[in-house]
């Protein structure tokens, strides 16, 4: 019952944003539909949504492949072709998805970001979980494992109604506060869970 | 043309499922056509662990560093962290069954560890070693 209201209202939502077509919801980047790409580049880490990235950024990581971030990341010659044309067809600058048009619009066209988790628009709303100061669980080193907090992430949303952050994940009473220019508030940490 | 599918995916299904043994002899032979001699298990070995330093980023790197010493265990990658199965058949029968697999992995893998791609007596080498665990 919940769940039908909530997509109900966010039809609603979408409808009167003036970014539902055809029936369809497009507010968020939505899920893959390249057997080949999920297969070859999901084997080894979440496969971001093409439209995560434009097309300019998409075709200068597949031109660098064997050097994937310290990593090589080659595919063969018939597989690449097909990588390539999904992610360049439906990268985020000829997506009409609300999310991807955020994306392009926060994006400076001299930019040609490889990393989707460095573009600010992603980077930026998630920077505190990497500060060291933060020492919340899961401890994570890169933003790369979107599926631990977004649990609906494989389907392309990514709206904060999805994501589920416990307080036995993330708890305010965890922080170091030893350096920490500014403090947490007493009654922020009320109601959080004691050690 | 419907009929024929269905025929087709019947007969996929009867056939004898993908075993390590039948990819792992198709390439050993298609090496032998590209110049491979005999294959031994204990060069394969002995390459395992063997350090070679990468000039780019000055480190050592060894195939154990991420598949583990014992390919009987579980490796986990060397910057990531994610958990690599085991690569013996005997603990992990998905191995070795897919050809296509096989040779992505040691052409991205030897590339990586070693600068450059693996021969084809090498690679024969590493599969044979590897079937056997």
């Amino acid at each position: 019952m919940i769940r039908a209201l909530m997509v109900a209202g966010m039809a609603a939502a979408a409808c009167a944003a003036g970014i539902a077509s055809a029936g369809e919801l497009r507010l968020d980047v939505g899920t893959n539909d390249s057997p080949v790409y999920e297969k070859e580049c999901g084997s080894c880490h979440f496969p971001y949504q093409p439209g995560w990235l434009p097309e300019r950024s998409w075709r200068r990581l597949l031109s660098s492949l064997n050097n994937h971030f310290g990593d090589n990341a080659e595919l063969s010659a018939a597989n690449r072709d097909v990588v390539s044309a999904y992610l360049t067809s439906r990268a985020a600058d000829h997506a009409t998805n609300q999310r991807s048009r955020e994306l392009i619009a926060a994006l400076p066209a001299s930019e040609t970001p490889i990393s989707v988790t460095k573009v600010l628009y992603v980077g930026g709303i998630h920077g505190g979980f990497l500060d060291p100061n933060f020492k919340g669980k899961p401890a994570t080193k890169t933003l790369a494992q979107c599926p631990l907090c977004h649990q609906k992430a494989a389907r392309g949303w990514f709206a904060p109604v999805t994501y589920t952050i416990s307080d036995d994940n993330f708890r305010v009473d965890d922080l170091d506060e030893s350096n920490n220019p500014m403090p947490v508030p007493s009654w922020l940490k009320m109601g959080t869970k004691k050690k | 043309m419907k009929k024929a599918v269905v025929v087709a995916a019947l007969s996929a299904l009867l056939t004898v499922p993908a075993h390590a043994q039948d990819a792992v002899t198709d390439l050993l032979k298609q090496y032998q056509a590209r110049g491979a001699t005999r294959f031994t298990p204990a060069a394969a070995e002995a390459m395992w662990t063997r350090a070679v330093m990468d000039s780019k980023s000055g480190e050592q790197r060894r195939c154990s560093q991420c598949h583990s010493e014992d390919l009987r265990r579980a490796g986990k990658h060397a910057t990531t962290g994610k958990a690599i199965e085991p690569l013996a058949p005997s603990v992990n029968p998905k191995r070795l069954t897919d050809p296509e697999h096989i040779e992505k992995w040691f052409l991205r893998n030897c590339k990586w560890t070693l600068g450059r791609e693996c021969t084809p007596q090498e690679k024969g080498d590493f599969l044979v070693m590897i079937r056997a665990k």
